[in-house]
């Protein structure tokens, strides 16, 4: 697959990734950006990847955790920012869904950030291999990771969510 | 077959189990009921990762995949780190100049008229010039005494 292919096919689906990380918008461009520029070089020296989705999703989450220790929160101001006076039925919708947005990623927070990750490139459906050399643990534990994680979550929107989710 | 665990079950619907084992497995979960509650436990719960992950998604997915910048390689960036050492080394040198204790004479104390002769003798040694240069006359009287000394240039 040439680079080009898998910058068309991958692009979409990383800076989706970020988004779902929390990070700000411009911020998650300039991530993925740089993963590709990452890629990109490492094609020209030759390097084989045997996997490139689950190598570009494991550069990201490490740029991720190196460059962003102090998260790029912009949801909140998201919502603020909409205008008072600005009671259309669509803006309200649009709010509504920040909102939503916003309480999913204070949920999101009360979970280690392995278990997030997990969670979010288990919903991106990777398999349990890719899981693994993204996330740099064994292959045999990230059922146990996976299991752990959802039963944190369910637990977490149990306590504190649960209106707002049915629980099954 | 004994009964699953729900990590064992957790795989099952992943499809991560070894296909020799699916089957297997697939008949005891239809046939336990136990077993077949947890599996039931485990599709709920991956709705519910789809609902609660999907809920983050933003309506960003209709950006267009912009046109990707090549990078200009085997280019040296020099990065702030690089450039130290040579801060450094011009820092140490500048004070060195700065207290060094041979400074040149300022000019504004000297004279014109002393800056003009050094010019014109084209910075010999005046004093020394003198004295190759000089001849003294000595006049006496008939007994010896000095009358006068002459220094002619």
């Amino acid at each position: 697959m040439s680079f080009d292919d898998v910058y068309r096919k991958y692009y979409k689906e990383l800076r989706r990734f970020g988004r779902q990380l929390n990070i700000s918008a411009e911020k998650c461009e300039d991530l993925t950006q740089e993963t590709f520029m990452k890629f990109y070089v490492g094609i020209n020296k030759g390097v084989i990847f045997n996997n490139p989705r689950a190598w570009l999703y494991k550069v990201y989450l490490n740029q991720f955790k190196t460059t962003c220790n102090s998260r790029e929160y912009d949801i909140g101001s998201e919502a603020n920012s909409m205008k008072a006076d600005n009671h259309s039925e669509d803006a309200l919708e649009e709010y509504s869904k920040k909102e939503k947005r916003r309480i999913v990623f204070e949920m999101l927070d009360r979970l280690t950030d392995k278990e997030k990750a997990i969670l979010i490139l288990y919903n991106h459906g990777l398999s349990y291999a890719e899981m693994a050399e993204v996330l740099e643990i064994n292959p045999n534990s990230v059922g146990t990771t996976l299991v752990r994680a959802i039963e944190r979550l369910k637990e977490t929107l149990k306590i504190h969510y649960n209106e707002m989710f049915e629980q099954n | 077959m004994k009964c699953l665990s729900r990590i064992e079950i957790q795989e099952f619907l992943d499809k991560e189990i070894e296909p020799s084992l699916m089957a297997r497995m697939s008949d005891h979960i239809e046939k336990c009921e136990n077993c077949s509650m947890l599996f039931r436990q485990a599709v709920a719960d991956k709705a519910l990762i789809g609902k609660v992950i999907g809920m983050s998604d933003t309506t960003e997915d209709s950006i267009p995949v912009p046109e990707f910048v090549l990078p200009v390689l085997n280019k040296k960036r020099i990065t702030f780190y690089k450039v130290i050492p040579y801060l450094v080394a011009a820092s140490v040198i500048g004070i060195i100049f700065l207290f060094r204790s041979d400074k040149t004479p300022v000019l504004e104390n000297i004279p014109e008229a002393e800056i003009l002769l050094y010019e014109f003798y084209d910075g010999k040694d005046l004093n020394r010039m003198w004295h190759e240069k000089s001849q003294i006359i000595i006049l006496q009287d008939e007994k010896g005494n000095v009358i006068q000394s002459i220094i002619t240039n």
